[in-house]
């Protein structure tokens, strides 16, 4: 079986980002309960998306929540215990980035509520992450590719 | 809408996110004995060498699918799986003082038949085997590590009264 290369960073880098992200995503579905608002709700969430597709295509390390985990928060932690590969987080990423995608989608297609349900589903996966070190994405690679293998 | 329905809305998503949270604490990495397969035969998963792993005391030196002389965990992972390095380090302290004990790990990255078959929704997933290549437990998730301890002294006790008799 060809081994893919692998990349190792600190675990704790990913679930910085996830608090970031849910903190983040909880302005977004503030933002959304009011008909004023949620123009800058859609912004805000536009940027999220952005933020998830970095993740997803370039990996955790190189978002900006990984620039200020490096230079702001890594510097004042503990060597970490153990590496991780980077592969789970990125994967989870674009996770993140395929729920956002469904909102947006929604709310361009006449369901102004899309960006509320979809805020909140990826804030109970961020919030997992960041205060439970729960990552969903991993629990959802075996699911999803057992139920396509199934048809 | 008013603030107070806005704050109200807010919290409820939060504290139903950490209400799942708590749940998922709860219940994740039991060691669940209903769960009893009669034989599980290694071999006949049909796992090529470097894809099932066997580590623990002897590591590299021996086959790898050698099973513990008492009891065995088998550690199903993925690439993706983020935790899943740390449950090996915990299970390897835990065997390190138990050499009757071993480990096996088995790749699904690319074998989701195994999955299937196995019926494994989530990675880490850990089966023990006894002395006779018995599933006696499952664990699904990051396992309760004291409770997976009880079970291998129970094992091991258990083979030895066996022997005895």
């Amino acid at each position: 079986m060809p081994k893919t290369k692998k990349t190792e960073i600190d675990p704790r880098g990913p679930r910085f980002g996830a608090t970031i992200t849910s903190v983040l995503l909880l302005i977004v579905i503030w933002l959304s309960l009011d008909s004023a608002s949620l123009p800058a709700a859609l912004v805000l969430f536009e940027v999220l998306a952005f933020l998830f597709a970095l993740g997803a295509i370039l990996g955790t390390s190189r978002t900006p929540y990984a620039f200020i985990f490096r230079k702001v928060i890594r510097p004042r932690l503990k060597p970490p215990t153990y590496l991780e590969d980077s592969k789970p987080p990125q994967f989870a990423q674009g996770v993140g980035l395929f729920v956002t995608l469904v909102g947006l989608t929604l709310y361009f297609g006449g369901i102004s509520s899309g960006i509320l349900f979809a805020a909140i589903a990826a804030f109970i996966a961020a919030f997992l992450n960041s205060a439970f070190n729960l990552c969903l994405g991993c629990q959802l690679y075996l699911l999803l590719k057992r139920l396509s293998s199934r048809g | 809408m008013s603030i107070a329905t806005r704050l109200l809305i807010v919290a409820a998503v939060v504290i139903a996110a950490g209400l799942i949270g708590a749940i998922w604490l709860i219940f994740r990495g039991r060691v669940k004995r209903k769960f009893v397969l009669e034989h599980f035969d290694l071999a006949g998963l049909g796992l090529g060498a470097g894809v099932g792993a066997g580590v623990g005391a002897g590591v590299g030196d021996g086959p790898w699918a050698r099973l513990g002389e008492s009891a065995t965990l088998v550690l199903f992972s993925t690439e993706f799986c983020a935790i899943c390095p740390g449950v090996e380090r915990a299970y390897l302290e835990l065997l390190a003082t138990r050499p009757w004990a071993r480990l096996v790990k088995v790749d699904l990255t690319n074998r989701n038949d195994l999955a299937v078959r196995l019926h494994i929704l989530q990675t880490p997933t850990t089966f023990v085997l006894d002395g006779r290549s018995t599933v006696v437990a499952r664990i699904g998730g990051a396992p309760k590590l004291p409770a997976v301890e009880a079970l291998l002294d129970e094992l091991a006790a258990g083979a030895s009264n066996a022997y005895s008799i």
